[in-house]
């Protein structure tokens, strides 16, 4: 075959697959679960703020009180969160940013924000999510092989 | 003499012109007279049906316009790219196992697809290849064939031998993926990405353009050396043969061409729908696109991507406007959704019917044209 | 000459095995066709290792055979006039379909009921085979895609039929609304099994039943009969040589016509063989793809696209329903998977493809 032929294949597949590379680690998603929870480090005790808000990218996406868990989603591996503090029911709020890295092989993550306000390292308040228990089984059947007419969704 | 002639053939040519009219479009007339009875019975708002046509639109104008390319080559209604929609299935499928999100996700999937749609193209090509004159049936045996091919690889194989990480998708029993598979991830990313709101009306902007930098492809596409090459096999496989042109190797470029496009339409669908309905999402897709192109006023050797347009918004709007109108009709909602799949299978065989009738008499034509020179001939030579 | 023995044969892609006489062999059946056969004879060994009781297995394959064997008779005629495969086998269903639910409309019931159905479904199938063959002949060379379309869109209507038409029957209708036809009706205490208990035979856990495969054999011995009479073998020659056929004096758009007629009276009484073995009427999306099935038995058999015969139907459809019946009970045993359905389908589909794909002489 031609030489310049295979040149050219080799460096368009080479292209491709650093774009898909990039895409790939762009484009993982993780599920992101924020607790506001006490949280026990090297011995002491930190008690959680009456409520969080917590925003990312401007947009509020969780509203937790104490003991409470939200979640967000975060696209690519670094998530920032703009928090607002009110400690107490009634008192003052005050605004802190953290920015928080997830590895990329997991899927959901949890985030004791409650950690984070009381400065610990970030590795300390974070902790990947398993699920529960399995899925519900809704189509435990082998699905049908027959051949389907009217389409409804088309 | 002659001046008879003229004003008999004027005469003449302007009912002709109105019956030729008549006769190369019946198809989108029949479709037009259906909606025009359909919409006001249906009760839809004249908002939501635009609405639902608009998205429609976005939806499966891709898929359609993969059709073209085979037509120009002379393949036919291509039936195979069912071909390319399970491949750009089972590259959602992965793409979702390994939680790419958003457009990454979509552009990772369409790029995944390639590789899967060309090898798909080509043995169907290859197939084709060896049944010349009856693409089109085999072409709707092959997908069928693939479709059974395909539920070996999704059904059994998924799991075990192609790694498959979460149980959301994976049945219960632990290998082979769920009927229906969540794209909560991707729905509607593409559409959502640049949307604009007129009234009741969301218009998916990114869908659109991706449809327009397809068309201005097929246009830039029938002026180059490959494009050209494929009208004239198109044309007649002999000539071209003739001409240095290798037919077989064209025809299989034009079927791996539709694939791969039928991949990324089927992905562009999916990303709208929001699911994968893993068995069954494919099945349908070649038969209703085929008979969207021809409800435009395509035919078997020519389509336009003007049919495209045309074809889409007729069908579309017959498809949601016929169950409610037949339920209004005849107090009975299940009329209207097989009227409407009957409207579909019939508008296939009309058109087929008449592309056969018109090559049939194209040849006997020709055939009676040359027995006609072969006599002037002869009557010269006695003389 | 060689050549053209091979290709008489109808299966002329020369093998790998070349000239040998197994290679010959090979070559004239088919390579598909013996990997099939093969195939069945692997699962019939393996049944009894499987713990699948073989009578009971065997059983349900000629149980299975006589419910389809007359609708893959069907496809003879039309093969034999050369409008190639008849895909449009639901014509010939639906005329079926009219005559059973009709007969029962009428109120008879019992054996009675079953040669009602023939008669009344016989003026459909001829009305609608006529029709079917007059639109064939004017679209000589794409018979086979249209037959498809004929076929669905047909379908189709008629399900829309089923619902539309003024069926009063209390047994047929849906419960609540009194109108429109349900899509399964029991055939029990009409024709259920009305020609499979006619000098059944039982040994054991084997029940033969004897009534459907004569009426089988009949229906085979007439067309045998049929394709040597003079109007038969004009049939045969339109098929295979047009001009020849006309220039003795043959209407090759009657004989045509008079094929697909056939085609579509044998399909009615198909449909019907099949209810009274399954013990349902079954309407509506049923009809819409039985057509492929009795094509690649015929195509399994050794039929291709311009030549079939008796011999073709019976092993054919042996062979096929055999698969059908034997691959669940004896993959279930073995491997705890129920990969039936998949297989049948490549198996089919992928039998019409190879017959698709073959080189032909005197195609069009």
């Amino acid at each position: 075959m031609n030489k310049r032929r295979i040149i050219v294949c080799a460096g368009v597949l080479l292209v491709l697959g650093a774009l898909c590379a990039l895409l790939a680690v762009v484009g993982r998603g993780h599920s992101v679960y924020l607790d506001n929870k006490e949280i026990a480090y090297e011995g002491q005790t930190y008690a959680c703020p009456y409520k969080l808000t917590i925003s990312a990218k401007g947009k509020q996406v969780a509203k937790i009180y104490e003991d409470e868990r939200g979640e967000t989603a975060c696209m690519g591996q670094t998530l920032r969160l703009e928090v607002r503090v009110m400690q107490t029911k009634g008192g003052a709020e005050e605004t802190h940013t953290f920015t928080v890295r997830i590895p990329y092989g997991e899927d959901g993550m949890i985030v004791n924000v409650n950690g984070l306000l009381a400065g610990l390292p970030p590795e300390a308040c974070m902790e990947p999510f398993t699920p529960a228990g399995q899925q519900p089984a809704e189509d435990s059947t082998v699905p049908g092989t027959e051949e389907v007419l009217p389409a409804n969704g088309f | 003499m002659s001046k008879n002639n003229n004003r008999a053939g004027e005469k003449r040519s302007l009912g002709k012109r109105a019956g030729g009219f008549l006769s190369d479009n019946t198809v989108p007339i029949m479709f037009v007279l259906i909606c025009v009875v359909c919409i006001p019975l249906s009760g839809f708002s004249p908002g939501y049906l635009i609405n639902e046509i608009v998205t429609r639109m976005g939806r499966n104008i891709f898929l359609i316009l993969c059709l073209l390319v085979p037509i120009m080559a002379g393949m036919g209604l291509n039936f195979g790219m069912t071909l390319g929609a399970m491949a750009g299935e089972i590259a959602l499928i992965l793409v979702t196992d390994w939680q790419i999100w958003g457009i990454p996700g979509i552009i990772l999937a369409m790029i995944v697809s390639v590789p899967l749609s060309v090898l798909l193209g080509l043995m169907c090509g290859k197939i084709l290849n060896m049944a010349k004159g009856r693409e089109m049936i085999t072409s709707y045996i092959i997908a069928f064939f693939m479709n059974g091919l395909y539920q070996l690889v999704v059904l059994y194989m998924m799991g075990p031998v192609i790694p498959i990480k979460h149980s959301s998708i994976i049945l219960p029993r632990g290998y082979g993926v769920r009927n229906s598979v969540d794209l909560m991830t991707m729905r509607q990313c593409i559409d959502n990405l640049i949307a604009i709101r007129i009234g009741n009306v969301k218009i998916p902007v990114l869908s659109f353009l991706l449809i327009g930098v397809l068309c201005l492809f097929i246009l830039w596409f029938r002026k180059t050396k490959l494009g050209q090459d494929m009208r004239a096999v198109g044309q007649d496989m002999d000539v071209a043969r003739d001409a240095g042109i290798n037919v077989e190797r064209t025809r299989i470029i034009s079927i791996i061409m539709s694939t791969v496009l039928a991949g990324f339409g089927m992905i562009i669908y999916l990303q709208n729908m929001g699911n994968i309905a893993t068995y069954s999402s494919h099945t349908q897709i070649g038969m209703f696109c085929i008979a969207a192109l021809l409800v435009g006023g395509a035919s078997v050797d020519k389509a336009s991507i003007g049919n495209v347009f045309l074809g889409v918004i007729l069908f579309h709007t017959m498809f949601i406007a016929a169950p409610p109108a037949g339920a209004a009709i005849t107090g009975d909602s299940m009329i209207g959704e097989y009227f409407r799949v009957f409207a579909s299978y019939g508008v296939i065989t009309v058109a087929l019917v008449m592309y056969e009738m018109k090559k049939r008499k194209l040849k006997s034509r020709a055939g009676h044209l040359l027995a006609l020179e072969q006599k002037m001939e002869e009557e010269a030579h006695h003389e | 000459m060689k050549k053209q023995l091979a290709d008489a044969a109808g299966g002329s892609a020369p093998s790998g095995l070349g000239k040998t006489r197994f290679g010959k062999l090979v070559d004239s059946f088919g390579l598909p066709r013996l990997i099939i056969a093969g195939f069945l004879l692997l699962l019939f060994i393996l049944a009894p290792v499987a713990g699948a009781d073989l009578p009971t297995q065997i059983t349900n394959t000629i149980n299975r055979f006589s419910w389809n064997a007359v609708m893959v008779l069907a496809m003879v005629p039309m093969v034999h006039s050369g409008c190639g495969l008849n895909f449009g086998l639901p014509l010939g269903i639906i005329s079926g379909l009219l005559g059973a639910t009709m007969s029962i409309e009428f109120g008879f019931t019992g054996p009675l009921s079953f040669v009602m159905a023939i008669l009344i479904a016989t003026p459909f199938a001829l009305v609608l085979g006529w029709v079917y063959g007059w639109l064939l002949n004017k679209i000589k060379g794409g018979e086979m895609m249209i037959a498809t379309y004929v076929g669905f869109s047909s379908v189709s209507l008629m399900c829309m039929m089923w619902l539309l038409l003024p069926y009063k029957a209390a047994n047929m209708v849906w419960g609540f609304s009194g109108s429109g036809l349900r899509t399964t009706i029991s055939l029990e205490g009409y024709y259920d099994q009305v020609l499979a208990r006619v000098l059944q035979i039982r040994i054991g856990n084997l029940v033969i039943p004897t009534g459907s495969l004569l009426f089988f054999a009949l229906l085979a011995f007439l067309m045998w009969a049929f394709l040597h009479t003079k109007t038969g073998t004009a049939m045969t020659a339109v098929g295979s040589n047009p001009t020849f056929a006309r220039a003795g004096g043959v209407s090759v758009d009657k004989m045509r016509i008079l094929s697909v007629v056939l085609s579509t009276w044998l399909g009615a009484i198909g449909i019907l063989m099949y209810e009274q073995g399954f013990g349902f009427i079954q309407l509506y999306n049923a009809p819409f793809f039985m057509a492929l099935p009795a094509v690649s038995a015929i195509l399994i058999g050794g039929a291709s696209v311009n030549k079939a015969s008796i011999t073709n139907v019976v092993i054919g459809t042996f062979l096929f329903q055999g698969m059908v019946t034997m691959t669940p009970t004896v993959m279930n045993s073995l491997i705890h998977t129920d990969m039936s359905e998949v297989i049948r389908i490549i198996v089919s589909n992928g039998m019409i493809l190879y017959a698709l794909t073959r080189k032909t002489e005197g195609a069009k």
